[in-house]
């Protein structure tokens, strides 16, 4: 197969792409399946073209956009959070705690269907609660030191019990990348602690947590089986296999690589978009790596849709990969 | 009033029914603590004063580490028993009393030696499970101390529906009053907030606009305006002033102006935690401060000041980290000197989990007010489990530890044969909480189990629920070594007393104490 990307020329745009999010199952023959956002707007794509969304928002540029199911999850500048259940066609405000920072990222609980839970990051308030689907959110910084979230992410869900009888441990373990490392949270978001020993001393920019994260009993206690993925702002990739625990530095990647972007494609290779090195990806889950798309162009985002590898760049618009 | 408490002891116990006059229905209690507190008196007056004196010891265990009354009662008694034996054979009691005091020694000096530091998550679950015996609860409390830590100050709300839920609260607490509904910035939550704000604090009442003008012109020359204001009241002109400027500035500054609830030393407390936290000077009237003299260093900050109808919560204070160590370090010392019943105590508790930011709720509800009292009272066991657990560590549980002193006990040496029986009437106490948990259990042959644990590894337990031998780490059976330790100490000291007792004097009309 060749390795062709191609720019998408549909979009009007060629400034920084800082988020995309993909609506993968609308049903519908107009769906608007892809969202990406920018300084300059929030944009969509209907039949195959690129539209600026400019109706309903009390924003213009936008700085985070995140899909669930049919809803859309918008911030933008300075500091507001819209939402639109039915995929970008009516859009509500929602109502924020006192925040002055931009949002930078969302996350959805697992559970979403029945906690209705959402975090979003902000730079320099710290992270937002909502547990009604995104109508309001509150404050949730128990334990941050930074209250500069660059990234979010959930793992699954999980239960286990060390023996009949005894109490079943949930986790709902949740991952935040900050300027000062990766902090952790066991129930949700509701409080966080540190969880970067061994990263260094740089911003987390990105997090990834594999499909089969897992929290077992052992005769001591506990241990998390399933890796952990942080890239970091000129200091390269990281991964802990102990529930961000400890992290050690993948030697196969580029060393001083910022990685601003991480995600499991559906052929479950792992992808990174780079600031130097376009996007790597490893098939053996973060062994050995290869390049995807060479490039000199900072990659900021990375999304799958309906057999396209998207990637938002810093300059040159969106780039996509037909797979 | 022994064998009645002893009944509650372990995870597979009996329940007791409380019946008066004033309740409709029997009250079910399932633990020793309870028991011991409706037990007001024993219908004939010797046997009562026995009774009183173990009630006195399990309360006096459940109020220093909120577990451990069921295993005291047993200790107690089987000391005393063993004891009164060999007086009754001719054994001198004062020389019994040295030996139980002796070997009572050593084997706490062995449970510490023996306790380890808590790693895990999981450890912190199994010892709250151990006090409370509810799954769920168990499992937040070990939550809420593995993120809390040793210094946590979690305090229990409870609700008039089934309800487990948790809180954690960003920086510190304080019970204060917002001044005026003007003030509220979030209509919603009907919240104040000011961020990146200056603190300051004032120990008195301010009512005459001449005392805030000052406060307001120094404001007004700081580049960040954003201001909290801390009195024991804000009143009057002062009110009015401070008030209007907020209104008439409400889009440029945010205000948070709060009365403090607490009066007296308590709270002169708050200020100082505040001080501390912040950095800002305490304007005492009392000393002859006023706000006429205030410049731009006397004003602390902060990342974020919040205030409702009923609390201000401040977080990121911008205090000296030196002086905020030494403050909560000299704290720490004034809770050590304290009796564990002093009224201080949890004021100190408080005042330390605030300034450490270690400040958590735990929210519990139920249909019924029996139900939520139950519930209340297994949080709070579970609460001091697990301050006991991560201040002295844990061992394994269900009377394990307690066997592995006998040996060393065994190899001590007695200066008389009468000091010698003292020490066995301990070694023989000290199976006995083994033995009751089996007996509740109804575990058959406890003599052979009770010999396997006692020569197997020091980890092993007998987990009653699971019926076989297990490491204790692996099935979650842990005590709190504090517990075990308060709880041997405890019984010790009440069975060297009532060992001593030659004669009892009983009054021809006693009072009832309702307090143990």
């Amino acid at each position: 197969m060749k390795n062709i990307w191609q720019k998408i020329t549909s979009l009007p745009l060629n400034d920084a792409i800082s988020g995309i999010s993909a609506i993968h199952s609308m049903g519908e023959t107009d769906a608007r399946s892809i969202w990406l956002c920018s300084p300059a707007g929030l944009f969509y794509e209907e039949n195959g073209q690129f539209h600026q969304q400019l109706d309903g928002l009390p924003f213009q540029g936008a700085s985070a956009v995140f899909t669930l199911g049919k809803t859309v999850f918008a911030a933008g500048y300075p500091n507001h959070i819209v939402y639109s259940p039915d995929g970008g066609r009516h859009w509500f405000s929602s109502r924020v705690e006192q925040i002055l920072s931009t949002i930078t990222c969302f996350a959805a609980s697992p559970n979403f269907a029945q906690d209705a839970l959402l975090l979003a990051g902000s730079d320099g308030d710290g992270i937002l609660r909502s547990t009604d689907g995104g109508t309001s959110w509150q404050l949730s910084n128990f334990g941050l030191r930074s209250l500069h979230i660059l990234a979010l992410a959930f793992a699954p869900l999980g239960k286990y019990q060390a023996m009949p009888g005894r109490p079943a441990y949930r986790y709902e373990m949740v991952f935040a990348a900050t300027e000062e490392g990766v902090y952790h949270s066991p129930n949700a978001g509701r409080a966080w602690k540190f969880a970067g020993k061994g990263m260094p001393n740089v911003p987390t920019l990105s997090l990834l947590v594999s499909p089969d994260f897992q929290r077992r009993p052992t005769p001591s206690g506990s241990h998390f089986t399933g890796a952990l993925f942080a890239g970091t702002d000129g200091a390269g990739l990281y991964r802990s296999q102990d529930g961000g625990q400890n992290w050690y530095a993948l030697t196969t990647f580029p060393a001083n690589a910022t990685v601003n972007a991480l995600m499991f494609d559906r052929r479950g290779r792992l992808l990174a978009g780079t600031g130097e090195h376009g996007i790597l990806a490893s098939a053996d889950g973060g062994e050995t790596w290869f390049p995807l798309l060479e490039t000199e162009e900072a990659i900021l985002c990375l999304a799958e849709q309906g057999g396209r590898l998207l990637a938002g760049t810093a300059e040159n618009g969106l780039l996509a990969f037909e797979t | 009033m022994g064998r009645l408490l002893a009944s509650t002891l372990g995870p597979i116990h009996g329940v007791a029914f409380s019946s008066t006059a004033l309740q409709s229905a029997p009250e079910p209690i399932t633990d020793a603590a309870t028991i011991a507190r409706r037990v007001t008196s024993l219908p004939d007056r010797a046997q009562d004063v026995g009774a009183m004196l173990m009630r006195s010891l399990a309360w006096r265990t459940h109020q220093q580490v909120g577990d451990g009354s069921a295993t005291t009662a047993v200790l107690a008694q089987a000391i005393f028993e063993q004891a009164s034996r060999y007086v009754a054979a001719g054994a001198n009691p004062i020389r019994l009393q040295a030996g139980i005091h002796k070997a009572t020694l050593r084997a706490t000096a062995a449970l510490r030696d023996m306790a380890s530091p808590v790693t895990c998550q999981e450890q912190l679950v199994s010892v709250a499970y151990a006090a409370t015996r509810e799954p769920e609860l168990s499992f937040m409390l070990g939550e809420m101390f593995d993120l809390l830590g040793q210094y946590a100050y979690v305090t229990i709300e409870n609700y008039m529906a089934p309800y487990l839920e948790r809180e954690y609260i960003d920086g510190g607490q304080w019970q204060t009053k917002l001044i005026s509904p003007h003030l509220i910035s979030e209509p919603g939550s009907g919240k104040a907030i000011a961020r990146d704000c200056n603190v300051v604090l004032f120990n008195g009442t301010l009512s005459k606009a001449e005392e805030v003008l000052p406060l307001i012109k120094a404001i007004s020359q700081k580049e960040q305006k954003n201001l909290l204001l801390v009195a024991q009241k804000i009143s009057g002109e002062a009110f009015n002033l401070l008030v209007a400027t907020y209104v008439q500035n409400k889009h440029r500054v945010q205000f948070v102006l709060v009365d403090l609830v607490r009066a007296g030393e308590k709270a002169l407390n708050d200020l100082q935690d505040l001080s501390v936290l912040t950095g800002a000077r305490l304007f005492d009237p009392n000393a002859g401060d006023t706000l006429a003299s205030i410049t731009a260093a006397d004003m602390g900050s902060a990342r974020r000041a919040e205030a409702n109808a009923e609390y201000l919560f401040v977080s990121g204070g911008k205090g000296s980290p030196a002086m905020l160590d030494e403050h909560i370090n000299a704290l720490h010392k004034y809770l050590g000197s304290l009796p564990f019943d002093d009224n201080r105590v949890a004021e100190i508790k408080m005042r330390l989990g605030r300034l450490a930011g270690k400040m958590g709720i735990v929210k519990i509800g139920a249909y019924t007010q029996n139900e939520r009292d139950v519930l209340h009272q297994r949080a709070q066991q579970g609460i001091h489990s697990l301050e006991a657990a991560l201040t002295s560590g844990i061992l394994p549980g269900g009377g394990t530890a307690y066997l592995h002193c006998i040996p060393l006990i065994k190899g001590m040496e007695c200066e008389d044969e009468d000091e010698n029986l003292g020490c066995r009437a301990v070694m023989h106490a000290l199976q006995r909480p083994f033995e009751q948990l089996l007996h509740n259990a109804h575990v058959p042959d406890p003599g052979s189990l009770m010999s396997a644990i006692a020569n197997a590894d020091p980890g092993l337990v007998y987990d009653i629920q699971a019926r076989k031998i297990c490491p204790a780490t692996e099935c979650g059976v842990l005590d709190a070594a504090h517990t075990l330790i308060v709880s041997l100490e405890t019984a010790a000291s009440g069975a060297q007393m009532a060992l001593s007792t030659e004669a009892l004097i009983l009054k021809r009309k006693p009072r009832i104490s309702y307090q143990p």
